[in-house]
């Protein structure tokens, strides 16, 4: 029992104890600020500022603060939980103030407890030191532990590769490869690099071909051979190998020879590492197969978090996986169907197309065919459709419930029909319109003619280039889909049904981001489609700042991260992955990071709403 | 007015009566109409061992204040009160228990402490009439007289306020965490009578 007259006031010490940095005090320092606090409820639109009140520590209990410059220029938004002392912000900036932005309850520390805290306490006192931005830099660049696969080929790399002249004979390349004990030669004009010949090469192309002995290298050589600079990682080198089909791959350091890295060289890195599965999955012969491969990613997914593989690069994987799928039913179907009519190219779209596929993709897919397809050819495709959509279903990417894909016959035209497509989008934006577009703007060829894709994607870009009224109805779509970020208090969680305390961090956290990369992307022509490249390309074209493009990419790599790690949670919990998740199972750190994060996205929607809704 | 008149009439009828020099104080001020700010309010919670006076006590008492809008937690007192009966069923809802009890103070202490800090002030309850029942039956027994102060209620202003909403009020609707609910208030454990007489305090800021 405690003194009746300094009551123990549990609800608002439960309270300081998730805030930063009042968690760090000792329990009886914690009950004493409590006893101090007083409380104010004001409403929106209100300000503090140091002219017009008084020395305090100001925590929000709920509502939003905002802290503007004495330019009013936006500095940081707080919520629940997070602390200002108009004072302190001050020193500098002669009228910085804090405006209310949904009405709140304030908790109050007066000047002489705060700063005796400060005093008594330094991690207390360092906390308003930090800086915000400073701490989420942090965040997205700490990297636990370096995943294997992520570092770079140059330790694995074979130095002075065996190398010859154009003009040296079949065997004199045999005698040299035999007398190294190596499985390849690089075929150099000085310093250049002119080819490559392998083990492979010499059976299939000399000996299966009766070639005499004398025959030059260069006759027989692969010209111009797919190469790796020696600065990229592991992973980069295997998915090359793989997704080519090749097992040597030169390695250049500025754009001179530095060695040569093969596949056995590879072998002692990977074992358990997902793109391991990329090989197995072109072998299969049927879709239970795929599926049992495809059905063990959630627990690898586990696994590479563990090993500290980041987001990015997990979704890297994840989308090769599942377009090694879809490139694999392609080719069975193909196998069925006989070879296709004409020139084609299966579209991915959606995450697919940017390259950031997670756990629980569901399919977003089109077929862009060559204008020369009669109406007969146009059935092939449709059955060819029919076989791979299945077959991605039953291997685990479940149909999309808006249709968006290769079965629907508006997702499955000749490239005059697509391009028809687009103009009509763009020129009635309609809001069925902009939705579709959102999805349609990020595609890339999964499989097929390259060529058709880029010709529809310089078609797409030279109309929304200059289309500034389509850039403000797809801008109004995007700002509409997002709502404001200011009430992270209640953290934007869904207040009913099944999720309730819980928030969808993709639509709520990633796909802001990326709607709004897209817009930029479009409007100044970046071809690229994954988010992080469009953010660089943003930043080379300088429509973002330096400081921009470096937060939001930030931003972006915080969120997905948090993203990737609730579900490995979920699923290490024996749960299905879900974009779903409760704040409360962040640790406070954590918590922090992802408002910050939003904190970010919210800036970045405003300079949005500035530069495109004018267009209206 | 009619009822600042009664309550007036009551108070000069009590004021002679009672025994205790605060509570005759009390009874003797002029009762002022002020606006919400310059007003001193004291918002008070009881725990009791039933819902009806002549049947249960007063286990705790607890309350904080406002002044010039503003919560001043330094003022904020919490009492447990040493019960004459046990505890009884309520110790289900309060999970009270007879030793936790035992270690009160008499019931005449926490009110007497809550005389002190009353005065010039209006009382604020989420459910007056169940607490101000028990406390004016208390102070009846110590001192001869009821409590009779101006009194602000949080459920009935809630309940009018939904009524002119004209939305059917749900069972439920009207307990205190419901209604911090409708006006964005945060969700709160629950504590104990000091947790729900803050709970109430910020209620009664955020409807004005």
């Amino acid at each position: 029992m405690t003194d009746s007259n300094q009551p123990e006031i549990q609800a608002v010490a439960d309270f300081l104890r998730e805030c930063l940095p009042f968690n760090e005090l000792p329990e009886p320092a914690l009950q004493e600020a409590a006893r101090q606090i007083q409380i104010i409820y004001v409403r929106e639109g209100h300000q503090f500022s140091a002219a017009t009140d008084d020395y305090a520590l100001r925590i929000v209990r709920s509502g939003a603060v905002e802290i503007r410059s004495s330019r009013n220029e936006l500095m940081d938004r707080l919520g629940e939980g997070e602390s200002f002392n108009i004072h302190g912000l001050d020193v500098g900036d002669e009228g910085v103030h804090a405006q209310v932005i949904e009405d709140s309850l304030i908790y109050l520390l007066p000047r002489a407890h705060y700063e005796a805290i400060r005093a008594q306490f330094r991690d207390f006192d360092r906390h308003f030191h930090s800086q915000r931005s400073r701490r989420l830099r942090r965040a997205a660049r700490y990297q636990p532990n370096t995943n294997m696969m992520m570092l770079p080929i140059e330790s694995l790399v074979s130095r002075n590769p065996l190398t010859l002249g154009p003009n040296a004979s079949l065997q004199e390349a045999a005698l040299a490869m035999t007398g190294r004990r190596v499985s390849s030669v690089l075929v150099m004009e000085g310093e250049t690099l002119c080819g490559i010949v392998t083990d492979r090469d010499l059976r299939s192309r000399a000996l299966a071909k009766g070639l005499p002995l004398d025959t030059l290298v260069s006759d027989i050589m692969t010209r111009k051979p797919k190469h790796i600079d020696v600065g990229a990682s592991l992973f980069d080198a295997i998915l090359q190998m793989t997704q080519q089909g090749i097992h040597h791959l030169p390695v250049l350091r500025d754009g001179k020879v530095f060695g040569i890295i093969t596949s056995s060289d590879l072998m002692l890195a990977r074992r358990d590492d997902p793109v391991y599965l990329v090989q197995h999955l072109s072998r299969q012969t049927e879709t239970a197969g795929m599926r049992a491969i495809i059905d063990t990613m959630p627990s690898l997914l586990v696994e590479v978090i563990k090993g500290g593989m980041r987001a990015h690069q997990i979704s890297r994987v994840l989308t090769a996986i599942s377009d090694t799928v879809a490139s694999r039913l392609i080719d069975l179907a193909i196998q069925e169907l006989g070879p296709a009519p004409v020139p084609f190219c299966w579209l991915g779209f959606g995450s697919q197309a940017r390259g950031e596929q997670l756990i629980g993709a569901d399919q977003d897919n089109g077929l862009l065919i060559d204008d020369a397809a009669t109406a007969q050819d146009m059935a092939w495709f449709e059955q060819l459709a029919q076989r791979v959509c299945d077959g991605l279903n039953a291997c685990g990417f479940p149909y999309c419930n808006g249709k968006v894909m290769a079965t629907t016959d508006e997702w499955r035209q000749p490239l005059r029909g697509w391009k028809a497509t687009v103009d009509s989008w763009t020129r009635t934006p309609t809001p069925d319109a902009v939705m579709r577009v959102s999805i349609f703007f990020d595609l890339r060829a999964v499989y097929g003619d390259q060529a058709l894709c880029q010709q529809l994607q310089q078609h797409m870009l030279a109309r929304t280039q200059k289309d500034t009224i389509f850039l403000a109805a797809l801008a109004a779509n995007v700002l509409e889909q997002t709502p404001p970020l200011g009430i992270f208090r209640r953290f934007v969680v869904e207040r009913n049904g099944e999720h309730r305390d819980e928030f969808d961090i993709k639509k709520r956290g990633i796909m802001p981001i990326v709607d709004l990369v897209r817009i930029h992307s479009l409007a100044h022509g970046v071809e690229a489609v994954n988010t992080r490249e469009r953010i660089q390309q943003l930043k080379q074209k300088k429509v973002f700042t330096i400081a921009d493009g470096r937060n939001l990419l930030d931003a972006f790599d915080t969120i997905q991260q948090l993203r990737v790690e609730n579900q490995s949670r979920q699923i290490a919990a024996g749960h299905a992955a879900s974009n779903y998740m409760n704040p409360k199972d962040l640790p406070e750190l954590e918590r922090k990071h992802l408002k910050d994060a939003f904190t970010v996205v919210h800036d970045s929607q405003e300079a949005l709403r500035n530069r495109y809704r004018q267009g209206l | 007015m009619s009822s600042a008149l009664g309550l007036n009439l009551q108070r000069m009828w009590w004021r002679h009566k009672a025994t205790h020099p605060i509570l005759q104080a009390l009874l003797s001020e002029p009762l002022h109409t002020q606006n919400f700010k310059d007003t001193r309010y004291v918002v008070i919670d009881l725990e009791t061992t039933a819902l009806d006076p002549n049947q249960g006590e007063i286990a705790s008492v607890a309350w904080v204040v406002i002044e010039q809008a503003t919560i001043c937690l330094n003022q904020a007192a919490h009492f447990h009160v040493k019960l004459q009966r046990e505890v009884g069923q309520s110790a289900v809802f309060h999970q009270l228990t007879d030793s936790d009890l035992e270690q009160g103070v008499n019931l005449s202490v926490a009110m007497e402490a809550l005389l002190n800090v009353v005065s010039n002030s209006v009382l604020v309850f989420h459910n007056a009439h169940l607490d101000m029942g028990f406390l004016n039956k208390a102070m009846r027994s110590l001192w001869n007289a009821p409590l009779l102060m101006p009194v602000v209620d949080t459920l009935q202003i809630e309940h009018k306020r939904l009524l002119q909403r004209t939305e059917a009020i749900q069972v439920g609707d009207l307990r205190l965490f419901q209604c911090r609910q409708r006006y964005g208030l945060p969700d709160v454990a629950l504590h104990d009578a000091l947790g729900d007489a803050l709970a109430t305090a910020e209620l009664w800021l955020a409807m004005n």
